[in-house]
C-alpha cells in the first residue's frame, strides 16, 4: 500500500518538492534529495572555501583537524591508517588503530563545493578501507570493502576523489572488518560547511564522536570480540576524567555535532542547564519548523545530530550520555549486588582469608573512586576507577561519556576557566533556623501528600541566594 | 640278651674353636645400620633397659615428630624390631650350636651274666658277648669330623645371612617410619589447607546469606553458595580421614603402645627440601652395599658349602668310627672299628641333583635381583630427579604464578571487575595450589627416603615411595624377607 508520502511523490508534490525554496528550510536546497545543499551544483564548480572566510573552523576537544594542501584547486588529504597508542585518560593506555598518529582520526573539514582528494595509506597489519558516511559521493567511491572497491592492502595507498555538494556533519570509518577495525578506534568526523550560510554561524562549533570499548583493566589492547560488555565509554576517545571540557564564553552561540560510532549502543546525550535545539542529523538539516526544544538528545549508532543554542546561563554544566552504565568505567557486570550488607561482618569474616579485603558497594558504587584516589586501595596497573573524579565540592561519581560546559563571562581564552564559583550560591547543608523557619523536621518522615492535599501554603518561599 | 653299642670317639673332645660376640655380633649390627639411622641402634633389654627406652620415647614424644625422633622412637618401640633382635639372637645360638662338632656317643654295659653270641648282619658292626664285666663304647661319625671346617664356614654364612636379614627388617623399618611421617605431616597440612578452603568457602555461602538478607539474591542463589560450602565440607571430612588414617599408620610403624600414642603431635610443615643437583647414581656402591643381595650371597654360600658336603655324604653315605674298652675276666680288652653305609641301592644321586637345581635356583634368583635392583637404582634416580625438578617448577613457577592471580584477582576485586564471590573462589584456587605443592614436597621426601635407602643398602619398595608413579614400579619384589 502506498504511503502518504509516495502518493505526494506520484502527484509531483514530494517532500523534496515543496523544498524548492531553499531559505527556511534550514537550507535545503535542491528539490530532489533530502541531504542539504546551500547552492546548487549541477554543473558548476567552486574555489576552495577558506577558514575564516567562508566558514569558522571547528573545535573537536582532545582530537584535531586534518590539514591539506591545494593542487590546482583540490583540498588534498592523507590518511595513514595505523597502530597508535592512545590514553583514554590518565592512567589508562591501549594499543589502538587510529589515523594520523590519533584516535580517533582527525576530523575532515570542508566546504560545501569543496574537490576533494583524500589519500588513504594503510600501515595496518590487516587490509582496511575507509567508507565516507553519509557523503553523497558516486559508487566507486563509498568505500565498502569487497562492494565498492578492493580493500587496500598493508602498505598500501589508494585514492579517493569527489566533490562535496551537500554541507553537514558526517563521519568516515573503516568499512572492512568493521567489527574489529571499529572496536579497535578507526573512524572519524567529516564537517562540512555550507557555501552559503543560511543561519547564524556558531561562535563556538564543536565536534565530538561516540564510542565504546572493551578493555579489561589491566590489559592493553581493546577487546574486538566484546559484544555487549563495553567498559570504557568516551567521547573522542576520552573517558571522564580525561574529556577536555567545552569551554563558551556568555552569549555565544555553540554547535555540537555529535556522531556515535559505537558498537552496539545509542547514547541519549543529556546537556544541564540548557535546551537546545536539534538542527541536523547526517541526512541533512533539520527543517525548522520540524525542530523542536530538547535536553537531552539521542544519538542512534551510525549517526550524527547536531544542536545548538545560545550560551545564556554560566555555570559548570554535565554533558553526558544517560545511560547510567555509560557514564561508568571499567565495571565487571557481574559483580553481585552489594546493597544493604553489613559491610563489618563481612570484612570480619574475610579478612582472615584475604588480608587486602574489603566490601564494597554495601551503599553503592560512588566510593569506589575515592577510596583508589587516596591510595588505599589497589587496581590493577592500566586501569581507570569505575567511576569519578575529585570536583570542587566533593568526588563527582560519573566517568565514561562524561564532560563539562563551561560557561563563563569574560573569558579571554579558551583555555580551561577553572571550577566554576556560582555567586548565585549553592546547595548546602539546612541550618537549623532555616529548619523550623519552614517546619521541617528531619526526624519526622516526610509522606506522600494526598490528592485532597493538606500542604500548607502560607509560609513565604525563601531566596537563598544572598544566604552565603 | 644285652647288646652293647660302643662308640669309639677317639681322642677327640672338640670344643668349638669360633668366637662367636656375646651380644650376637650386634656392635656390629649397630656399624652396618649406622648410615641407615638417625641415631645408635639400639636393643631394649640389652643395650637399653626397659624403662630407659620408654623414658626416651616420652621425652622424643614431647617435641613434634621429626624424622630422626620418628626413627629412633621406631627403634626403641617397635616390638617386631625388638623380635627382629632376638631373631638374630636365635641365629647366633644356632650357629654356635652348628659350630661345635658332634658329641662322641658313650655307651656303657654291665653284665652278669654270660650270654650266647649272636650275630646279625648290617646295622651293628660289632657284637660280643661277656660273662662277667662292662664295656664301654665310645662312637662318633666320622664324617662330621672330616667335614668339620666346611660345617663351620656353611654355619658362619648362614649367621651372617641371618645377620643381613635382621639388618634389613631393621632398616626397613626405620625406612617405613620415615615414609610414614612424610605422609602424616603431609596429610597434616593438606587438612590445613582443606580447613582454609571450607573457610573460604564457608565465607563465601555467608556473604551470600547477607546478600539474601539484604533482598539482593533469590534463595536459588543462596541454596548455590550453601551447596559449595557443603562440598568443601565434605572435601575436609576427607582430609580429615586422610590424616587420621595416616597418623595411626605412623603410630602403627612406629609401634607405639596405646598410651604412648596419645601423645603424638605432627606439628609444622614438612622440611622444605634443599634442591640441590643430584650426584651421579653410584650403581656399583648401591649393587655392593645392598643387604638383600648379601643376604642372597650368604644363604647361596651356605647352600653352596653345604652341598659339597652332601655330594661326598650321600655318595659315602655314613662313616662311623667306633672304640670299646672291655673288661673281661679282669682283663681289659681293646678293639676298635668302622662301619659305613654300602650305596648299592641309593647312590645319593637324587639328592645330588634336588641340592644342585636349588642352586641354580638360588643363583637365578640372586641374579634376577639383581637386574631388579639396578632398574629400580635407575628409577628411584629418575624419580627422585623428576620430584626435585617438580619441587623446583612448584615453587618457581606455579605457586608464585598462583600468588601473582590471586593478586590480581584483588586489585580486580577493588576495581570492581569481579565480585566477593570470585576472589573468594580465587581463594580457593590458591589453596588448592598449595595442596598440590604439599603433595609434590611429600612426594619428594619419599622419594628421596627412598633413594637414601637404596644408598644406604636397602630395597625400597618403589611403588610405596612414590604415589605419583603408580605403574612404573613392580620390578621391586620383596624376596622372601
Ligand atoms: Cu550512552
Amino acid at each position: 500500500m502506498p504511503s502518504r508520502r509516495d502518493t505526494f511523490k506520484m502527484a509531483g508534490l514530494g517532500a523534496s518538492a515543496l523544498a524548492l525554496g531553499g531559505a527556511g528550510r534550514g537550507g535545503q536546497h535542491s528539490g530532489h534529495h533530502a541531504h542539504s545543499e546551500s547552492v546548487p551544483h549541477k554543473g558548476r564548480t567552486y574555489s576552495p572555501g577558506k577558514a575564516g572566510d567562508d566558514y569558522r573552523p571547528v573545535i573537536t576537544p582532545d582530537g584535531s583537524t586534518l590539514s591539506y594542501k591545494l593542487v590546482d584547486g583540490v583540498k588534498v588529504f592523507h590518511l595513514t591508517a595505523e597502530e597508535v597508542e592512545h590514553e583514554f585518560s590518565p592512567g589508562l593506555k591501549a594499543l589502538c588503530w587510529g589515523y594520523n598518529g590519533q584516535v580517533h582520526g582527525p576530523t575532515i573539514e570542508a566546504v560545501e563545493g569543496d574537490k576533494v582528494r583524500v589519500y588513504v595509506t594503510n600501515n595496518l597489519i590487516a587490509p582496511t578501507t575507509i567508507h565516507w558516511h553519509g557523503i553523497i559521493l558516486n559508487s566507486g567511491m563509498d568505500g565498502v570493502g569487497g562492494l565498492n572497491q578492493r580493500a587496500i592492502m598493508p602498505g598500501e595507498t589508494f585514492i579517493y576523489e569527489w566533490t562535496f555538494v551537500q554541507h553537514g556533519t558526517f563521519m568516515y570509518h573503516s568499512h572492512h572488518d568493521e567489527m574489529t577495525q571499529m572496536a579497535l578506534g578507526l573512524m572519524g568526523m567529516i564537517v562540512v560547511h555550507p557555501r552559503k550560510r543560511t543561519e547564524p554561524a556558531p561562535d563556538r562549533d564543536f565536534v565530538m564522536m561516540l564510542g565504546t570499548w572493551a578493555l579489561r583493566p589491566g590489559a592493553r589492547r581493546p577487546d574486538p570480540n566484546e559484544m555487549s560488555d563495553f567498559n570504557v565509554l568516551t567521547i573522542n576517545a576520552k573517558s571522564y576524567p580525561g574529556t577536555a571540557p567545552l569551554v563558551v564564553k556568555m552569549g555565544e552561540r555553540v554547535r555540537i555535532r555529535i556522531g556515535n560510532l559505537s558498537a552496539m549502543d545509542h547514547h541519549p546525550i543529556h546537556l544541564h542547564g540548557y535546551a537546545f535545539e536539534e538542527i541536523a542529523t547526517d541526512g541533512g538539516v533539520i527543517p525548522k519548523s520540524a525542530r523542536r526544544p530538547e535536553t537531552t538528545v539521542l544519538v542512534p549508532t551510525g549517526s550524527t545530530r547536531t544542536i545548538e543554542f545560545v550560551a545564556h546561563n554560566p555555570g559548570d554544566w554535565a554533558m553526558h550520555c544517560h545511560m547510567t552504565h555509560h557514564v561508568m568505567t571499567q565495571m565487571g557486570h557481574d559483580v553481585p549486588n552489594m546493597i544493604g550488607v553489613d559491610p563489618q561482618a563481612l570484612n570480619r569474616r574475610i579478612s582472615p582469608l584475604l588480608p587486602h579485603y574489603m566490601t564494597m558497594g554495601q551503599d553503592g558504587m560512588g566510593e569506589m573512586g575515592k577510596h583508589i584516589e587516596s591510595g588505599h586501595m589497589q587496581v590493577p596497573e592500566n586501569s581507570l576507577p569505575m567511576v569519578g573524579a575529585q570536583g570542587p565540592h566533593d568526588y563527582i561519581t560519573m566517568g565514561g561519556m562524561f564532560t563539562i560546559l563551561k560557561v563563563r563571562k569574560g573569558l579571554t581564552s579558551y583555555d580551561d576557566p577553572g571550577w566554576y564559583d556560582d555567586p548565585d550560591g549553592m546547595a548546602r547543608l539546612a541550618t537549623q533556623a532555616e529548619l523550623s523557619r519552614d517546619g521541617i523536621d528531619p526526624s519526622v518522615k516526610a509522606m506522600p501528600h494526598s490528592s485532597s492535599g493538606h500542604m500548607s501554603h502560607d509560609k513565604p518561599k525563601s531566596n537563598m541566594k544572598h544566604e552565603h | 640278651m644285652t647288646l652293647k653299642h660302643l662308640w669309639l670317639g677317639g681322642a677327640f673332645l672338640l670344643v668349638s674353636c669360633v668366637s662367636v660376640p656375646k651380644d650376637a655380633g650386634f656392635s656390629e649390627f649397630d656399624a652396618m645400620l649406622a648410615p641407615m639411622l638417625p641415631a645408635p641402634a639400639q636393643w631394649v633389654g640389652e643395650t637399653i633397659s626397659e624403662q630407659e627406652a620408654s623414658d626416651r620415647i616420652s621425652a622424643l614424644l614431647s617435641d613434634p615428630l621429626t624424622e630422626a625422633s620418628v626413627a629412633e622412637i621406631t627403634m626403641l618401640a617397635n616390638r617386631d624390631l625388638r623380635a627382629v633382635l632376638y631373631g638374630l639372637k636365635e641365629a647366633r645360638g644356632n650357629y654356635v650350636d652348628d659350630a661345635s662338632l658332634p658329641n662322641p656317643f658313650i655307651t656303657a654295659l654291665f653284665v652278669d651274666e654270660p650270654s650266647e653270641t649272636s650275630a646279625d648282619c648290617f646295622g651293628n658292626l660289632t657284637r660280643f658277648d661277656t660273662p662277667i664285666g662292662g664295656q664301654i663304647g665310645v662312637g662318633i661319625e666320622i664324617l662330621d669330623i672330616l667335614f668339620f671346617p666346611k660345617t663351620l664356614k656353611a654355619a658362619k654364612a648362614e649367621f651372617t645371612a641371618a645377620k643381613y636379614s635382621s639388618l634389613r627388617h631393621f632398616a626397613d623399618h626405620s625406612y617405613q617410619a620415615r615414609l610414614k611421617f612424610y605422609e602424616a605431616m603431609a596429610a597434616k597440612q593438606i587438612l590445613g589447607l582443606a580447613e582454609q578452603s571450607y573457610e573460604a568457602m564457608a565465607a563465601n555461602a555467608e556473604v551470600a546469606q547477607a546478600l539474601f538478607d539484604a533482598g539482593n539474591i533469590a534463595e536459588v542463589d543462596l541454596a548455590q553458595e550453601k551447596l559449595f560450602e557443603a562440598q568443601m565440607k565434605s572435601e575436609l571430612i576427607k582430609a580429615e580421614r586422610g590424616f587420621e588414617m595416616a597418623k595411626s599408620h605412623l603410630i602403627k610403624t612406629m609401634g607405639l603402645s596405646p598410651e604412648k600414642s596419645d601423645s603424638v603431635k605432627l606439628e609444622g610443615r614438612l622440611r622444605t627440601p634443599d634442591i640441590t643437583e643430584l650426584e651421579a647414581l653410584p650403581v656399583q656402591s648401591v649393587m655392593d652395599r645392598n643387604l638383600e643381595l648379601k643376604h642372597r650371597e650368604a644363604l647361596i654360600d651356605a647352600a653352596g658349602i653345604r652341598m659339597g658336603m652332601k655330594d661326598v655324604m650321600s655318595f659315602v653315605g655314613d662313616v662311623e668310627l667306633e672304640g670299646e674298652v672291655e673288661r673281661h675276666d679282669g682283663a681289659y680288652e681293646y678293639s676298635g672299628g668302622i662301619g659305613f653305609e654300602l650305596p648299592i641301592f641309593n647312590f645319593g644321586q637324587g639328592k645330588r641333583e634336588a641340592a644342585r637345581a636349588r642352586m641354580e635356583m638360588m643363583g637365578q634368583q640372586y641374579i634376577a635381583r639383581q637386574y631388579a635392583l639396578d632398574t629400580n637404582a635407575h628409577l628411584l634416580y629418575t624419580n627422585l630427579s623428576a620430584a626435585r625438578r617438580e619441587i623446583l617448577h612448584q615453587r618457581k613457577q606455579v605457586l608464585p604464578l598462583s600468588q601473582q592471580v590471586l593478586k590480581g584477582m584483588q586489585l580486580d576485586y577493588n576495581a570492581m571487575h569481579i565480585g566477593v564471590f570470585d576472589l573468594l573462589n580465587a581463594k580457593r584456587n590458591q589453596l588448592a595450589t598449595g595442596i598440590a605443592y604439599v603433595q609434590a614436597v611429600e612426594d619428594y621426601w619419599k622419594t628421596r627416603a627412598a633413594y637414601e635407602y637404596l644408598l644406604a643398602g636397602g630395597t625400597p619398595d618403589i611403588d610405596a615411595s612414590s604415589h605419583l608413579n603408580p605403574s612404573v614400579g613392580g620390578a621391586s619384589e620383596e624376596g622372601d624377607h
